[in-house]
């Protein structure tokens, strides 16, 4: 079942100052994409590449210049009343900046809950246990949901983010570079709770981002941004190889696995040499020999 | 001759409510690049501002020693001269309201620089760094360049000092992947070619692995473990060492 479709989509920005305007700068061209439900996506660019205007378009924050995204059916920028209600229970969005997303001055208990006053019937004390469940499901605890958003570190602001897009159980989360502000060991025991989520009730994912390895965890299909157009799609798999160059560009740039230098010559650490064995040349070339073959 | 080993021993760092570094032992030798990686919060970027003594207001050094090849020293003669800093966020780390050029300046008249000849110098740095544009960035304020090119300025800054440490917090946090892969090559070719010491504070074990020699890994204000990366990888003695290297893994299994 395809949850949002997007056809032909275009957008562009006008340039320049509010007085000395400049033209327009296309930011995205020719946009086709169907998400279906219970699958995750990852849509991969570098920095410029259209991919949180693509976002905001899917969510209907912004309307297309050309083309449009539609949702059941219908085009998600003319949604209103109940039907808009209902969108907004189905797709959420989580941006980047934690501390930009949150009141600085409502606790963190009274934000999460904020989807489930405006988009559900639930009662207080029903709103109440779901914002604990979300607190304790993400990593969080109880307590945190009486704090302010600057008592808490920059991790557990993007946590109860998260926590708050998935409070009234949408279909669809758009990860808007959601987890690039996150350790990796964080970025890993999120990635895992939203993964058992996916299983658990079937929930679509979108994860924007930068960090192929990231997208290779967690993701079914990669979508390959560049300048505003879609240049490569594909499954992921275990040997995913992008054709395009700007998809072998960002493979290139992974971090290794291991380390790849040799131990450095002139300071040879006392014990280098007993040590020395235990570094297979079976280990290294199962690791690059792989890397390089592609 | 060049100095050759910039060392810190016993740093201490107390607040108000508690010690927040317990006695840290580092070692930069030229040409190699030491990781600091630990968890958030374990006082990684604490320490590496202590060995400048350049903490915030509220945090005191109450003990550490600098020592180059084994000299004692103070920290007010390391700052911008033997060592310098890059920090985290390149945008809060410029003066808004001057140029880039205006930075470069100051920095070079620290060194006795001036005129022409720092001008000169500045594009030599520049060019170092891999800024082609250079007249466009030397006339540019912070907010009108991207984090990755005001990163290499930071970069370009600390050549222009000719320090021969660096010391550098986080780098490539705020960098899209390429701009990080850019940023550890330009890193790496200075520690090879021009012989750099290198801190590098970071909480990514893949940095780690591309860049480090020998990697201390920290946890609630201590150092538990400090080895060869190459051993670490092997075998890892910590628990956060261990819990860092398998959430590494897990997320690079999946990698071609």
């Amino acid at each position: 079942m395809s949850l949002l479709h997007v056809h032909h989509v275009g957008h562009r920005y006008r340039t320049g100052g509010l007085l000395h305007k400049r033209g327009w700068l296309q930011v995205l061209d020719g946009i086709d994409l169907q998400l279906h439900a219970g699958e995750s996506i990852g849509l991969l660019g570098s920095s410029g590449s259209g991919k949180s205007t693509l976002a905001r378009l899917l969510l209907g924050l912004e309307k297309p210049a050309q083309g449009h995204v539609s949702f059941a059916g219908q085009d998600v920028s003319q949604l209103r009343g109940e039907q808009a209600r209902d969108f907004q229970r189905t797709v959420q969005l989580v941006f980047q900046d934690g501390p930009g997303a949150f009141n600085p001055r409502r606790s963190i208990g009274w934000s999460i809950a904020e989807p489930l006053r405006h988009l559900t019937d639930m009662d207080e004390a029903g709103r109440q246990a779901r914002t604990l469940e979300l607190l304790v499901e993400l990593g969080l605890r109880a307590e945190h949901a009486q704090r302010l958003p600057q008592q808490l570190s920059g991790g557990q602001l993007q946590r109860a983010n998260i926590a708050r897009a998935l409070a009234a159980s949408p279909q669809l989360v758009v990860l808007d570079e959601a987890l690039s502000n996150l350790d990796r060991l964080l970025q890993l025991q999120v990635l895992q709770q939203l993964e058992a989520l996916r299983q658990r009730s079937g929930t679509a994912f979108v994860l924007i981002s930068h960090d192929l390895s990231l997208v290779q965890y967690f993701c079914q299909r990669v979508v390959l941004l560049h300048n505003g157009r879609i240049v490569e799609q594909r499954p992921v798999t275990h040997d995913l190889c992008f054709a395009h160059p700007v998809g072998r560009q960002l493979q290139s740039a992974m971090l290794p696995a291991r380390p790849q230098k040799e131990p450095s010559a002139q300071g040879l650490p006392t014990g280098a040499g007993q040590q020395l064995p235990l570094y297979t040349p079976e280990s290294l070339s199962l690791d690059c020999g792989h890397r390089l073959r592609r | 001759m060049k100095p050759s080993v910039l060392e810190v021993r016993g740093l201490r760092i107390e607040a108000q409510a508690g010690v927040l570094v317990h006695g840290v032992d580092l070692q930069l030798r030229r040409g190699e690049v030491c990781t600091l990686v630990g968890a958030s919060g374990s006082g990684k970027s604490l320490s590496c501002l202590g060995v400048l003594d350049l903490l915030p207001p509220g945090l005191v050094r109450t003990h550490g020693q600098l020592l180059l090849d084994g000299q004692p020293l103070a920290a007010s003669n390391v700052r911008g001269c033997l060592a310098s800093l890059v920090l985290q966020n390149p945008r809060s780390a410029f003066n808004p309201v001057r140029n880039m050029a205006s930075h470069g300046l100051e920095t070079l008249r620290q060194r006795g620089i001036t005129g022409a000849a720092a001008r000169a110098r500045m594009a030599h740095c520049l060019d170092a760094v891999g800024l082609a544009d250079r007249e466009r960035v030397l006339q540019s304020f912070a907010f009108q360049l991207s984090g990755g090119m005001l990163q290499r300025m930071m970069i370009a800054l600390a050549l222009m000092a000719e320090s021969p440490f660096l010391l550098a917090d986080e780098p490539t946090s705020d960098l899209d992947a390429l701009s990080q892969a850019r940023f550890l090559d330009l890193l790496m070719e200075l520690v090879q070619v021009h012989g750099l010491g290198v801190l590098l504070v970071t909480h990514d074990m893949g940095v780690v692995a591309r860049c480090a020699d020998q990697v201390a890994v920290m946890e609630a204000g201590r150092i538990v473990e400090c080895q060869p990366a190459h051993e670490l990888f092997q075998s890892p003695a910590s628990a956060t060492a261990r819990t860092l290297l398998h959430a590494h893994q897990i997320l690079c299994r999946s990698q071609p």
